[in-house]
């Protein structure tokens, strides 16, 4: 099943909490957003979660399908090892 | 440009450790092989006898945060390079010149592990961009997992650490802790505490490293540099009030600023000066940060709403509380980059993008690092007043 990204709203901190402790989700931490624009969260889950948290008043905003759009970035990864001629240098170096 | 791949990154280790430089360097094989049969390297920088303290940075433990490893090679290039041939350091905005750069070889053990989870980087970097975990295999017994987008078998060695590793016994069944049970999960912790080769290597580093004073592991999002402590508040009064006393099972884990208050007032104890000591610390990477490119990082207590157990920082810190005769190692960790609008390009940005992290994290190292030094050869405070936090 896809893993979507989603914000969740809740109405208050103790919503935000129920996500982990009763939900399950996995939220990211670091996007936990509080205060007078309201509560909310960024998490990864999947379509089931997402029908069960909106059933749970929460709202939810789906952004991108998160296992797609990762594997763009497997281009900038290094080919090869950059580093094998400096390496063989020092080798030689050594002897 | 792109990132270092799994082989790149032990290369240029290895590199760094070179004939030349071996006055100054000296390269580690640590001793736990992989679950997929990798040997882990890490590298020690000091010149001298014996050192005044010492710093360990920890990359690339969490799979997917691929730019924690580019960082941290690139700060062992700079610093060898530059301590090997006379010269100073200019990253972005910031600038140390030869005499600061000999004061970090000669008065610090610079302790460097940029790789901790190889297999799961490799696995990441070729299959499962969005992998966390390590590569332990399903044992007997447990679920079958669901595989690909970041999910499937294996553990989070960051849940692993022997550091409230119990979570169910240890915080109240009302706390909202990252970490699971379930093998499956994104954040299992693993069968026992430690029971990863990874983190053993870690500990094991830990263990022989007597001059050790700061531990900073590098991980990805936020803009963050966190201290400890993970699983609650902090307070400065009450050494009883600690990870360590069964009194407390089952009551923490619930900050202050829960919706009701914390009805046990459970915080975990953080003595004043090392309360001062590493927010002092932890401004001075902030500003370097702030110098490279603009970006403002925030330096906070690591829990949040969301608290955590068996993490690399705590364990650390929380070493010398277990066995006074063990150094005091404080423990940051350092969350590099912004949230973008994609989950996966804030754990891996385009690599342009990923160029001024690496800048600036690396500024943030060096002015930590030579701040640390500094205070070795003129040992004063770094903040005349001692923190005090009531619970």
């Amino acid at each position: 099943m896809a893993k979507i990204h989603i914000t969740v709203r809740g109405r208050d901190r103790a919503s935000m909490a129920d996500l982990v402790r009763v939900h399950g989700v996995r939220v990211y931490p670091q996007t936990l957003k509080e205060g007078g624009e309201g509560f909310q969260v960024d998490a990864v889950t999947d379509d089931t979660v997402i029908r069960r948290l909106v059933d749970a008043g929460y709202d939810v905003d789906r952004h991108e399908d998160v296992d797609e759009a990762a594997q763009d970035s497997l281009r900038q990864v290094g080919r090869g090892n950059r580093y094998a001629a400096d390496a063989a240098a020092a080798e030689r170096e050594m002897r | 440009m792109s990132y270092l791949n799994v082989a790149e990154v032990e290369t240029a280790l290895q590199l760094a450790a070179r004939p030349a430089n071996s006055g100054f360097t000296k390269l580690i094989t640590l001793p736990h092989i992989t679950w997929e049969g990798r040997t882990c390297r890490a590298i020690r920088i000091h010149r001298g006898e014996t050192a005044g303290g010492g710093v360990y940075l920890l990359g690339g433990v969490h799979a997917r945060e691929w730019g924690s490893p580019d960082i941290l090679i690139n700060f062992v290039r700079l610093l060898t390079d530059a301590y090997r041939t006379g010269t100073g350091i200019n990253q972005g905005g910031m600038s140390l010149g030869p005499a600061k750069i000999r004061e970090i070889v000669h008065n610090l053990d610079v302790v460097v592990f940029p790789q901790a989870n190889p297999d799961g980087r490799h696995h990441s970097m070729t299959i499962d961009p969005m992998w966390r975990k390590n590569r332990r295999p399903p044992g007997l017994g447990d679920p079958s997992c669901t595989v690909g987008g970041g999910d499937g078998p294996g553990v989070d060695l960051n849940r692993n650490y022997d550091f409230l590793w119990d979570f169910p016994t240890k915080f109240s069944p009302d706390a909202p802790v990252m970490t699971s049970t379930d093998p499956c999960s994104e954040i299992y912790r693993g069968p026992r505490a430690e029971s990863e080769p990874e983190t053993a290597n870690v500990t094991w580093l830990l263990d022989r490293s007597p001059t050790m004073s700061y531990f900073i592991d590098v991980h990805s999002f936020g803009e963050d540099i966190l201290y400890n402590w993970g699983d609650d508040d902090d307070q400065t009064t009450d050494p009883s009030m600690s990870f360590r006393n069964p009194a407390f099972d089952g009551k923490r884990g619930i900050p202050d600023s829960t919706p009701g208050g914390d009805k046990e007032k459970y915080r975990e104890f953080l003595p004043g000066d090392d309360l001062n000591d590493v927010v002092a610390l932890g401004n001075v990477m902030r500003d370097a940060i702030a110098a490279a490119h603009g970006r403002q990082y925030s330096v906070k207590g690591a829990v949040g709403l969301y608290p955590t157990s068996g993490t690399s920082d705590d364990y650390a810190y929380s070493r010398s509380f277990v066995d006074a005769r063990k150094p005091k190692v404080r423990g940051y960790t350092i969350e590099w980059g912004p949230q973008r609008d994609s989950i996966p390009e804030s754990f891996h940005p385009n690599y342009s993008d990923m160029v001024p992290i690496i800048e600036e994290v690396t500024a943030g190292l060096f002015a930590f690092c030579s701040t640390v030094a500094g205070q070795l050869t003129s040992p004063q405070s770094t903040d005349a007043h001692t923190a005090v936090r009531q619970h």
